[in-house]
């Protein structure tokens, strides 16, 4: 079990997940608030003073924990992590879109932030159909995310790749099936049974990040059992690959 | 976000964008040539040609499987530039894998070079 992990973007928000094993393999994430661990599955929460939690998870809509219990945020207020963005979808929050500092309006939150800063007043320009995280403005009039905004995209499509490679939607790159040589496949059916011929390394789909990485997550599997094993996560930022 | 952007902007971005697909290719078949030449090792190209058949296919392209293959069973070696931050005595301990890895993957790796140079290179634009 990792560390809990935690950040805060501009708008004050403290995101937080933990990683944890199942079936030897950390691909889920716990939901981590006051030291507690309070749901499992979901990839991200922000912690409220009186002990509400809105938990998100990718693709999903955003829910407020109290009490044991999940219940979804008026509006409707559907968050999506799409692409590196974080986008909300029309909800009831003064008619537009809740996301950052609305949420933390409706319940009361204010601690943590300067109300004076820069990135705060910004943060009010961008609540007009679809909100983009923390962003700015750069020279050529394209937003640009801020890293934290990029690393949660990634964390999240990493998480998503990881689950389907997991569950056997990988596509084979080397070894059975493939035509090339798989030089570890000795070694895999000795340290994981079969035969050395049904091993495959296989990879996710690629997520393009916006700050213009791409990562995937590649592993071995056996195409005869379903077997998946050794999963890591790879990126185009890594050294020698520009 | 594009439809919002100022046609000037959008028809900037797209220049950029033609730019930049034409300078990968390019930097495709440079590559594909100096690892058919000998002047790049199959690892080291292998890691340049993976990255670079992410950003152009926007995802997997089958011509780079291959590679993809390639870097990924042998992104613990130290090639390339990144050997100046290993010491010579670990150095020593991995040229011997990364020989062997080097003979296993070639004739793959140069069949697939082939193609790409066949794909993306200039000859086809040239006049008859």
């Amino acid at each position: 079990m990792n560390e809990p992990l935690a950040l805060t973007d501009p708008n004050g928000l403290i995101w937080g997940y933990q990683d944890f094993e199942q079936d030897g393999h950390a691909y889920r994430r716990f939901v981590w608030f006051d030291g507690k661990k309070v749901a499992k599955g979901f990839t991200a929460f922000t912690p409220a003073k009186d002990g509400t939690v809105i938990a998100l998870k990718g693709g999903d809509a955003a829910r407020i924990y109290r009490n044991g219990t999940y219940d979804s945020l008026p509006g409707p207020a559907r968050i999506n992590f799409d692409n590196g963005n974080l986008n909300a979808s029309a909800g009831a929050f003064d008619g537009g879109v809740p996301f950052g500092r609305q949420i933390r309006n409706a319940l009361g939150l204010t601690g943590g932030i300067d109300e004076n800063s820069s990135e705060y007043k910004n943060s009010s320009a961008v609540s007009a159909g679809v909100v983009i995280g923390t962003s700015m403005l750069d020279g050529a009039g394209e937003v640009k995310l801020s890293e934290e905004v990029v690393g949660l995209g990634k964390q999240l499509a990493s998480d998503s790749q990881l689950a389907d490679v997991m569950s056997g939607d990988g596509k084979a790159i080397m070894g059975a099936g493939t035509g090339r040589a798989l030089n570890d496949a000795q070694s895999l059916a000795k340290e994981y049974g079969g035969s050395a011929s049904d091993w495959a390394k296989v990879s996710s789909s690629a997520y393009k990040a916006k700050d213009g990485s791409i990562i995937e997550v590649h592993a071995y599997q056996n195409i005869r059992t379903g077997q998946v094993v050794e999963a890591k996560s790879v990126s185009s930022s890594f050294p020698g690959r520009q | 976000m594009s439809s919002q952007l100022d046609p000037f902007l959008a028809a900037r971005r797209e220049q950029k964008a033609s730019n930049e697909e034409c300078f990968i290719r390019g930097k495709i078949v440079a590559i594909c040539e100096a690892a058919l030449a000998g002047e790049i090792g199959v690892i080291a190209a292998s890691r340049r040609l993976s990255g670079l058949g992410l950003k152009l296919c926007d995802g997997h392209d089958e011509d780079f499987a291959t590679f993809d293959g390639i870097d990924s069973e042998t992104d613990h070696l130290p090639v390339d530039r990144e050997r100046d931050n290993w010491s010579a005595e670990a150095l020593e301990r991995k040229d011997e894998e990364i020989s062997r890895a080097e003979a296993l993957y070639r004739d793959d790796a140069f069949a697939a070079c082939k193609k790409l140079i066949e794909r993306f290179g200039v000859r086809d634009h040239l006049p008859e």
